[in-house]
C-alpha cells in the first residue's frame, strides 16, 4: 500500500493506494492512484515539495508521483522568517 | 511678576524635565528589550496552538511518531530538539526545536549559526519539526537557499546575516 500525506492546519490529508491491484487492472485502484496523481500536482503548483520516505532512509525529494513508493509526504511552501 | 519657584528653581525644574525627558525613554526601551522577546515567544506559541485544530495537533503527534525512528522520537522529546546531519558541510549539525524556533546550526560543537524558515500555512509543532527535517535531508541546500541566516549574537540574541 502506497500513501501520501499533505501537511496541513487542519491535519494532515491522508490519501492511500494499491498498487498491486493497480497492476491486476482493479478500477478503484486505478481511481485512488488517479486521485493521488491529482493531488499532487495540485500541490505542487501551490509550491509545496515532495519527499519520499524510505525506512532507515532519508528523505528524498521527488518532483513526479512515484506509485511504487511506500509514502509521499507533502511539505507546504515555505518562505524565509 | 514673579516666578513660582525663582529664576534657579526655574532653571532646576527645565533640567530636571529633561533630564526625565530622557531617563523614562532609555529604561522603556531597556524593558521592552528585556521583556519583548520572552512575550513574543509565548505570543508565537499560543498563536500557533489556537489556531491549529486540537485533532490537527494529534494527528502532526501521530505522524511525527510514525515517520521518526524510536532514537530520534526519543531525541526529541529528552533533549528537546532532533539532530540532522549536514551532507553539504559534513562538521555540521542542524538541531529542530521540539516548539517552532530557529534551527541551530553546530559546527565541531559550537553554535555558528541560526536558520529561520516558515510554513506559508500554520501548522502544528509536530508537522514543522518533519518539514526542517524532510526539508534537511532532502533539499538542504534549497532549504538554505530560502531560510534567514541568523548568527549568536550578544546576551543570547541573534543578529540577521546580510
Amino acid at each position: 500500500m502506497g500513501k501520501m500525506r499533505v501537511m496541513s492546519r487542519m491535519g494532515d490529508k491522508q490519501v492511500s493506494w494499491d498498487s498491486e491491484r493497480v497492476e491486476m487492472g482493479d478500477l478503484d485502484a486505478l481511481a485512488a492512484i488517479k486521485e493521488a496523481e491529482r493531488i499532487f500536482k495540485e500541490e505542487k503548483a501551490k509550491g509545496g515539495t515532495a519527499f519520499r520516505i524510505r525506512p532507515g532512509e532519508p528523505a528524498e525529494r521527488i518532483d513526479y508521483f512515484d506509485k511504487t513508493a511506500d509514502q509521499i509526504v507533502f511539505v507546504p511552501r515555505v518562505a524565509g522568517g | 511678576m514673579t516666578l513660582p519657584f525663582g529664576i534657579g528653581g526655574t532653571a532646576m525644574l527645565v533640567m530636571e524635565l529633561a533630564f526625565l525627558g530622557l531617563l523614562v525613554p532609555l529604561i522603556a526601551f531597556f524593558l521592552w528589550r528585556a521583556l519583548a522577546r520572552p512575550f513574543a515567544q509565548t505570543a508565537a506559541m499560543l498563536r500557533v496552538a489556537n489556531s491549529c485544530d486540537p485533532e490537527a495537533v494529534l494527528r502532526a503527534q501521530a505522524m511525527l511518531r510514525d515517520l521518526l525512528t524510536d532514537e530520534e522520537y526519543q531525541q526529541v522529546n529528552s533533549r528537546g530538539y532532533l539532530v540532522v546531519r549536514s551532507k553539504v558541510n559534513p562538521a555540521q549539525e542542524y538541531h529542530i526545536p521540539r516548539y517552532q524556533g530557529k534551527v541551530r546550526v553546530y559546527e565541531d560543537g559550537k553554535l555558528v549559526a541560526g536558520l529561520c524558515l516558515q510554513p506559508y500555512e500554520v501548522l502544528p509543532d509536530a508537522d514543522v519539526i518533519m518539514m526542517h527535517k524532510l526539508m534537511l535531508e532532502g533539499a538542504e541546500e534549497t532549504y538554505l537557499a530560502e531560510a534567514n541566516h541568523f548568527v549568536p549574537h550578544r546576551n543570547g540574541l541573534w543578529r540577521l546575516q546580510t
